[in-house]
């Protein structure tokens, strides 16, 4: 009976070591790749290890590009634009599970629909508006655009997590002493932390990666993000892929840290909030 | 002194009202039960005591103060829910004192109250546990803890027992009632278990929707029902009825049902025959009467022991009842048998209104 119960499993890990394979794959060329000397990464035919590790890659891309400042950048945008996207869409969330008001169906539908049109489609009308306001070329119009593209997503994740804790929670703790709002951070957010981190996660991500966005809003060296940094590496006489690669591992770091850091909340946090329904 | 009083309140969810009038006063220190059946507003009514829900017309006050628009947290109250509502992420003894903390009490006092309250409910050894940790009774005994632990000036309990097993039930309403007894703190307990507000209160506010019924004691309104609406609701197994007219003639006064059977009554004044009534009598206060050639006529249609008492199903005419009796019968399904019951024991309603009828014997 234990034989037949684990003949499955096992068939389970080979698929699931198969599909980390097929996804480590890339990243683990990309990583090898940058280690190689420089005469190395081009040669043919290709060689997957290098004849010798070095960080001559890593060493051009930090010292002699502009792409520290790259990923300074988009660690300030990204930051900056995924903590106010979180703390709008938190209370907007909260809102939206507690109170019943007219229009609110309408308003959820709507908030669903902006998050349905393509990036692409609209960046004409962002670009005239960001020349129009003084935002073009600025941390500040970068920021704004992001939060107001991660806003609906988290809205309608985190509303489902504040509708699965019980409101007798925040009742008791109105009897308790607490203002609603008081109640809300005291009792609440502490309980929706799982969920938070998990739209935290996402909305970060979608920030570090954009590439259109970033691309047509900031256009000096000094307001460049990272997207834009990988892709100067591609030039009309070239790719230098041994740079390319080196970038794109140091770009991977923040993802990969926070993933490691805030995994448990991630899988609880997107569990959660699709059982609720 | 009266600790909390309602004076014509009512509530409406936009065009719907769902309390219409509420008026009883609670003394000091009194355990009030707000019984009724599942909709009949006695949740709703509690949460307007707390302030979770507005007050649409009408004044509560707690004390002195009029709290109609004060927020719950300044209603000097505490409030035990049905799921308990404790903190999940906070231990039993951040729960229990928490409501302090709010208050800004400093934190060695906090502590000391929080292991008074403890104490009391002896939950001292669970207080650095979560309650994920805790079984459901723990978990009833630390929302108790949090309601006591700040000395309010009035607990509200609403259906605090329901999600325990029956035994667990019975002890649970043992402490809560002991509890109450110690702090002498008036309490208003939402039940629709009639036996747990019989059992626990000093005085029952039985609701029927949105409208206060009958507000006494539990034993009075046992032994003297309102309306046929508490008379069914108060009591177990439920009082049995039946719709007859009241009528007079040498042998006496009688109800004589639709089907022609004559039920017992104590000489009734003239005015009152030919009044269209329902008779009713508990079914413990009927005793067989085999061989009483006056006594109702029966046929059993059900028995069920339950080794300290008997429930035996009848049927009078085309009427189903029940009679309860003490002792162990040889009664089967379809003998034939006759019952009788003390005229004192009977209690009439008014068949049009459901409203009692006191009639005044003849002696």
């Amino acid at each position: 009976m234990a034989a037949s119960d684990r003949r499955p499993r096992y068939g389970l890990l080979l698929i699931s070591v198969l599909a980390c394979l097929f996804a480590a794959a890339p990243i683990v060329w990309g990583v090898l790749t940058a280690l190689k000397p420089a005469a190395e990464v081009v040669s043919y035919p290709p060689n997957l290890m290098p004849s010798r590790f070095t960080l001559e890659s890593f060493r051009q891309v930090w010292s002699d590009s502009n792409f520290p400042t790259y990923f300074r950048n988009s660690l300030l945008v990204t930051g900056i634009a995924t903590l106010t996207s979180l703390v709008v869409a938190v209370h907007a969330a909260y809102g939206l599970a507690r109170f019943d008001f007219t229009g609110k169906t309408s308003l959820m539908l709507g908030l669903l629909a902006t998050s349905m049109i393509p990036g692409i489609a609209i960046l004409v009308p962002l670009y005239n508006l960001s020349i129009h306001t003084g935002l073009y070329n600025t941390f500040t119009g970068l920021v704004i655009v992001y939060t107001a593209w991660n806003i609906p997503l988290l809205v309608w994740l985190l509303k489902g997590f504040f509708e699965s804790v019980p409101v007798e929670l925040e009742e008791a703790a109105m009897i308790d002493g607490c203002s609603r709002m008081r109640a809300f951070y005291t009792i609440v957010l502490p309980m929706a932390r799982p969920g938070m981190l998990a739209g935290a996660i996402m909305a970060m991500m979608f920030v570090w990666n954009d590439f259109l966005i970033g691309f047509t809003l900031a256009v000096t060296e000094d307001k460049r993000l990272i997207p834009y940094g990988l892709y100067s590496f591609i030039s009309n006489i070239g790719v230098d892929w041994g740079q390319l690669m080196a970038a794109t591992v140091i770009s991977l770091v923040p993802v990969v840290i926070a993933f490691l850091l805030l995994q448990k909340w991630l899988v609880q946090g997107l569990m959660a909030g699709a059982v609720k329904g | 002194m009266t600790a909390l009083s309602l004076d014509r309140v009512r509530k409406s969810f936009r065009s719907l009202e769902v309390m219409h009038g509420v008026s009883f006063d609670i003394e000091d220190g009194a355990f009030v039960a707000l019984v009724g059946p599942s909709g009949c507003g006695k949740s709703t009514l509690l949460r307007m005591i707390a302030g979770l829900e507005t007050v649409t017309s009408g004044e509560i006050r707690i004390g002195e103060r009029v709290v109609n628009d004060l927020p719950p947290k300044d209603r000097d109250i505490s409030m035990v829910f049905q799921n308990y509502a404790l903190y999940p992420h906070k231990t039993v003894a951040e729960n229990m004192g928490f409501a302090l903390k709010m208050r800004g009490v400093a934190a060695t006092e906090i502590e000391a109250h929080v292991a008074r309250a403890a104490d009391i409910l002896g939950l001292t050894p669970l207080l650095g546990r979560f309650p994920r940790e805790l079984s459901g009774g723990q978990r009833q005994r630390v929302a108790m803890g949090r309601a006591i632990v700040r000395d309010p000036q009035v607990f509200l309990f609403d259906e605090p027992l329901s999600n325990l097993d029956a035994k667990l039930r019975v002890q649970m309403r043992g402490e809560i009632k002991a509890l109450q007894r110690r702090l002498c703190t008036t309490t208003v307990y939402v039940t629709h278990d009639q036996i747990e507000a019989m059992t626990m209160a000093d005085k029952i506010v039985v609701m029927r929707d949105g409208r206060v019924e009958q507000v006494g004691r539990p034993l009075d309104l046992y032994d003297r029902p309102d309306n046929l609406f508490v008379a069914g609701f108060i009591g177990s197994p439920a009082m049995n009825f039946v719709a007859g007219r009241i009528g007079a003639d040498d042998a006496g006064s009688h109800v004589t049902t639709d089907d022609g059977v004559r039920l017992p009554l104590s000489r009734t004044p003239a005015p009152f025959v030919g009044h269209r009534v329902v008779w009713g009598v508990r079914p413990e206060h009927f005793a067989l009467a085999a061989a009483d050639p006056v006594a109702i006529p029966v046929t059993v249609t059900g028995v069920e022991p339950t080794g300290s008492e008997t429930l035996v199903a009848v049927r009078v005419g085309a009427a189903s009842m029940t009679v309860l009796l003490r002792d162990r019968t040889g009664l089967n399904v379809g003998d034939a048998s006759r019952i009788t019951v003390s005229p004192r024991l009977i209690h009439l309603f008014d068949e049009a209104t459901g409203d009692r009828l006191d009639i005044p014997p003849l002696s």
